[in-house]
């Protein structure tokens, strides 16, 4: 299911035009954004929760060529599923 | 990271933002969010533009080995939900070290070699930083960090010594009153000394060395010359433009001290190769690849040697991925190289 096709789910589930489900979209995630970026974690109960996890660097070797690569530290966003919903699948 | 948010954070954001009541805000939310569990039940994908795509993924049954008993027993085959972030988003995360980039290391890179490089800034930047903010003051005072610099290197030795040249040097007060106070010591109370001379050889060490001090009276002064050439030299160019040496030696963080040089100059405007052999100092030809090329051969052929493929890989401003992947047709800058000090 792609972005389009969410979004017109949404609109029809809260009886509104595809428009504005995909301009309140848009704003949820650029605040969802926003939150992340300062590293807030986000939990939605039932759901899961998002966190921001600093992952190490790392010294790297190609198989291959043998060759050694830096990788730099870098933050991502992980998503933890709660329990609630992994017992549904 | 103590922030914790919950939906009713994210709906008033979004009210905020959509001039919308935080009750239908809130309900949105909601909705989104089971809107994609429901999907995701149903066993489909969801990708949500510029937030990630949700999927789940089945995991094959398998053994395991129940560790307080030992019994094997089967772990059933089960879903489980990926969340891949989108790269807007990912890079919004990451927004703190995007600066970074993946290096790919030179063989003769060390791992002490990376520790000895992160200290040797730290040495660095104090003499430099130095001479700028103490331009403006006295000459005398500008020499004190020299002196107190190399006094550490050799604390024992130098303090017998500085006693002579303290007129004629400046004031390294701390270091030379501590000397001066044992000398008369031994003067004031010539019994203490008659008292400790088997406990304390020291003291009548004090007297030997007194020919063996003018020696390091020439040492000191050799020093303080070396001192003061070094500073003038540093502090000549950071005269002329204070802003653009630092920045410099900054861009260059992972290269050691070394006086600036014009093929070191040349190559600051270009992405470097870190603690490679080479500077790249400007593009010396664009090689067009051909069937069956790619950038080993291409190392091989312009450099004689296809451990450069890292500077021209670098020079481009290629990934790793990327540089195994080229087309065709794709125009390669092949950097000039200047062999570095």
């Amino acid at each position: 299911m792609n972005n389009k096709e969410f979004i017109a789910l949404i609109s029809e589930k809260l009886n509104m035009s595809a428009k504005d489900a995909g301009a309140f979209m848009a704003g949820l995630t650029t605040e969802m954004t926003s939150q992340f970026e300062e590293g807030a974690t986000l939990s939605v109960s039932g759901f899961g929760s998002f966190e921001v996890k600093k992952k190490l660097e790392r010294v790297l070797v190609n198989p291959s060529t043998k060759q050694r690569m830096l990788v730099p530290p870098k933050l991502v966003l992980s998503f933890k599923p709660s329990p609630l919903l992994k017992e549904k699948l | 990271m103590e922030n914790k948010i919950f939906i009713a954070d994210l709906a008033e954001g979004l009210a905020r933002r959509k001039s919308i009541s935080k009750k239908d805000a809130e309900s949105f939310v909601r909705t989104v969010f089971d809107a994609i569990q429901e999907q995701l039940l149903a066993g489909e994908q969801v990708k949500i533009k510029g937030f990630g795509t949700f999927k789940v993924i089945t995991v094959e049954s398998r053994e395991s080995v129940n560790v307080s008993t030992g019994e094997r027993f089967v772990i059933d085959s089960h879903g489980k939900i990926s969340f891949t972030p989108d790269k807007t988003l990912a890079d919004h995360v990451n927004k703190p070290f995007a600066g970074f980039e993946t290096v790919i290391l030179h063989d003769s890179t060390k791992t002490e070699d990376m520790e000895r490089v992160d200290e040797a800034p730290v040495a660095e930047e104090p003499v430099v930083e130095t001479p700028a903010p103490e331009k403006k003051a006295e000459a005398p005072a500008k020499l004190e960090p020299k002196v107190e610099a190399p006094a550490k290197l050799e604390p024992k030795v130098e303090k017998p010594v500085e006693k002579k040249p303290e007129p004629k040097v400046e004031k390294p007060v701390a270091e030379v009153k501590p000397v001066e106070e044992k000398k008369p010591e031994p003067k004031a109370e010539p019994v203490k000394v008659v008292e400790k001379p088997k406990a304390e050889p020291v003291k009548p060490a004090v007297k030997a060395e007194e020919p063996k001090s003018k020696w390091w009276l020439w040492c000191l002064i050799l020093v303080l010359v070396i001192g003061c050439a070094v500073w003038y030299m540093n502090s000549k160019p950071a005269e002329q433009e204070p802003v653009q040496t630092e920045e410099v030696e900054e861009t260059v963080v992972e290269t050691p001290a070394e006086p600036v040089k014009s093929a070191e100059e040349l190559a600051a405007d270009y992405e470097q190769v870190a603690n490679g052999e080479y500077w790249i100092v400007g593009t010396k030809t664009t090689h067009v690849l051909e069937k069956n090329e790619d950038l080993t051969k291409l190392s091989l052929q312009y450099y004689g040697d296809k451990k450069l493929i890292n500077y021209i890989i670098r020079h481009n401003g290629y990934s790793a991925q990327k540089a195994s992947n080229l087309f065709v047709g794709t125009e390669v800058k092949i950097p000039e190289l200047v062999k570095r000090d």
